[in-house]
């Protein structure tokens, strides 16, 4: 069985087995060459260009931030590609699994062979899975590379995080599942595919945006503000805000007493235009931290730190990998009750 | 006794709220080469694809081999050939891969018998499934049955839809199986042709149930045209059931089934054909005129209770 299983899948594989090196070898090239142009860029021969000084060295400086500027134009359409084709192949390798076999009819032929149903699915989902393992273990460790190689920015922040460490083959997994299990109810590829997409979309949304946030416990920066004159400027400057490339996932006014929790969003508006209503007129230095004190707030930055970058990926794939080992589970139980 | 390849209880299979099977009672014994009659929607994939455990009963029992068929009876899959009506094959593999997922797929595999059957046909291993006509699919995809050495083959209209020599080519092939190794055989056919020729044992669906099921020697046997002038119009011998009347301004010709022999002179006694009975029967679900014989429990011996 595991040699059918893979001749079954044997076409999307290697159609992604060489999407996968193309990308490979663009991003292990882009990689090194931004590397070496940031390392030049950071050295002591750019020491004075980067803080705004002519320097001898401007032209050559120059030219080191265009280029870099060059090779980091696309970087976030690399890093989608890279997420998205372990996500690709779960979704192809999941409407093959069931529902091509069931709109071919070839169940009849596969299911009165001298194998249980469980013996089949299963040999099948764990070739499946071997796919995606060699597709999306390469990809991610390059990604994972190259994402540090380019300065790419907040790791844990929702526009590089689902592409980064092993998300992409986790997300692969669970679409792959995901897929298997729509595919044993919808029994037509075709619609399987878009339902699989929209689910997907929806589990992701939901992650990122409610799940995400409670993985790890929340850092509060209590922002302060300085006005600054410079020039024809004067205003409100924060200080003490979370550190660079934090994820902030809220940014506002809380009670005093919130603790690290974060607001429900009715609470985070109601806050707001209190404070809004609070600040009348012209801004001083005393108005804002008055109005504060007045209605028992305070201006925070609730955040996850960069290095939490790991416990997060853990966290989250495990619950990736926790809904698919369910869903197989399911898919084993539907397949066993469904007629061919 | 041995035990029947094929029993059924009250036997019953819904689709939504159409019945494709009801109250199918019946019980096909080892070493026939059992057809499956009826027409479009009578009930026999239905009843065929319950038999492999591709589909479950929505009531009534049917036991394959002495076993209940289901999805996770390996032992009993193994025991049986099925070949479906649409001969779903996979139609990017070739040939032999075919034979390879056979041989992974079932233990008493027999790959030599699998290579001299194609080799016979005409059919090289490496020719891809999709590209073979559907006359040599059907070989193929019986091959496959074949190669599993299996005790029953149940077989699907196997012959729909070929033309004659490729029929023939198949039927010869199954009969070489039959021959060879004594596999019982159930299947299902629109060409009554081929149940005269290679079948000895006869099944009747019609709409949904089973109408006749018994030995083909004693189907033909038991049946006789009783015709009179209508004029005369005789009353029927006592221990027939009438199965299809047809008159004419003169002559009234009904098909009955007799349990002993008639000896009545008023009436002029004919054998008929196994087609004449079939179609009889066939029409049986359509009509009224059989009286008598409504109802599967009044057409059968042994095979129904």
């Amino acid at each position: 069985m595991t040699w059918m299983a893979w001749r079954l899948q044997r076409s999307v594989f290697l159609l992604f087995v060489v999407m996968a090196v193309v990308l490979i070898g663009f991003v292990i090239a882009n990689g090194l060459h931004t590397e070496s142009l940031l390392h030049q860029w950071n050295s002591a021969t750019c020491y004075g260009t980067r803080h705004g000084y002519i320097t001898k060295s401007q032209v050559q400086c120059g030219t080191i931030f265009h280029q870099f500027a060059q090779s980091t134009t696309y970087d976030r359409y690399f890093a989608m590609a890279g997420g998205l084709l372990c996500g690709v192949l779960g979704l192809l390798l999941g409407v093959n699994l069931v529902a091509s076999e069931i709109d071919r009819k070839t169940v009849r032929t596969a299911w009165t062979q001298s194998i249980t149903r469980t013996r089949w699915l299963s040999s099948k989902i764990i070739v499946s899975l071997g796919s995606l393992l060699a597709v999306g273990l390469p990809l991610c460790f390059t990604h994972t590379w190259w994402i540090g190689a380019v300065n790419y920015g907040s790791r844990v922040a929702p526009n590089a995080f689902a592409y980064d460490g092993w998300m992409p083959l986790m997300i692969g997994v669970f679409a792959f599942a995901l897929t298997t299990v729509i595919g044993v109810l919808l029994r037509r590829p075709g619609w399987t595919i878009a339902a699989a997409l929209i689910a997907m979309v929806l589990v992701m949304w939901t992650m990122q945006g409610e799940v995400r946030a409670n993985l790890v416990p929340l850092r509060t920066a209590v922002v302060g503000t300085t006005i600054v004159t410079k020039g024809d400027f004067t205003g409100a400057i924060p200080t003490h805000v979370a550190p660079k490339n934090s994820w902030i996932v809220f940014q506002g006014y809380e009670p005093l007493n919130s603790g690290n929790a974060l607001l429900t969003r009715g609470e985070e508006t109601r806050w707001g235009n209190e404070m809004n209503r609070c600040e009348t007129g012209p801004i001083s230095q005393s108005q804002v931290p008055a109005c504060q004190h007045k209605l028992g707030l305070r201006d925070v930055q609730l955040y996850v730190a960069n290095n939490e970058f790991w416990t997060l990926q853990l966290r989250e794939g495990a619950i990736y990998l926790a809904g698919a080992a369910f869903l197989f589970e399911l898919s084993l139980l539907l397949v066993r009750r469904t007629k061919a | 006794m041995t035990t029947p390849v094929l029993e059924t209880v009250g036997l019953a299979k819904r689709f939504g709220r159409k019945w494709a099977l009801r109250d199918c009672t019946l019980s096909i014994p080892s070493g026939k080469v059992a057809a499956l009659v009826g027409p479009n929607g009578a009930g026999k994939s239905t009843l065929l694809r319950m038999a492999v455990g591709l589909s479950r009963p929505t009531a009534g029992t049917i036991k394959v081999l002495g076993e209940l068929p289901g999805h996770e009876n390996a032992t009993l899959l193994q025991r049986i050939g099925y070949l479906d009506q649409e001969r779903p094959l996979y139609r990017g593999f070739r040939v032999d891969e075919m034979f390879r997922f056979g041989q992974g797929a079932n233990p008493m595999w027999n790959m030599e018998l699998a290579h001299s059957y194609v080799d016979q046909l005409g059919i090289s291993l490496r020719d891809q499934v999709n590209n073979l006509s559907s006359g040599q699919q059907a070989q193929v995809a019986l091959t496959m049955c074949l190669a599993k050495q299996p005790e029953l083959l149940i077989l699907d209209e196997p012959a729909a839809a070929l033309d004659p020599i490729a029929r023939e080519d198949l039927l010869r092939l199954l009969m070489r199986q039959v021959a060879e190794r004594g596999t019982t055989v159930v299947l299902s056919t629109h060409a009554l042709g081929d149940v005269g020729s290679i079948c000895d044992y006869l099944v009747i669906l019609s709409h949904s149930s089973v109408v006749l099921a018994d030995d083909m020697e004693f189907v033909v046997e038991s049946h006789r045209f009783l015709s009179a002038s209508s004029s005369i119009s005789p009353t029927l011998p006592d221990g027939v059931t009438v199965i299809d009347t047809r008159t004419s301004s003169r002559d009234v010709t009904h098909l009955v089934r007799m349990a002993l022999p008639i000896v009545d002179d008023t009436w002029q006694i004919t054998e008929p054909t196994l087609d004449e009975i079939i179609m009889a029967y066939l029409r049986l679900g359509t009509s009224s005129v059989a009286s008598e014989a409504h109802g599967p429990h009044a057409a059968t011996r042994g095979g129904i209770s």
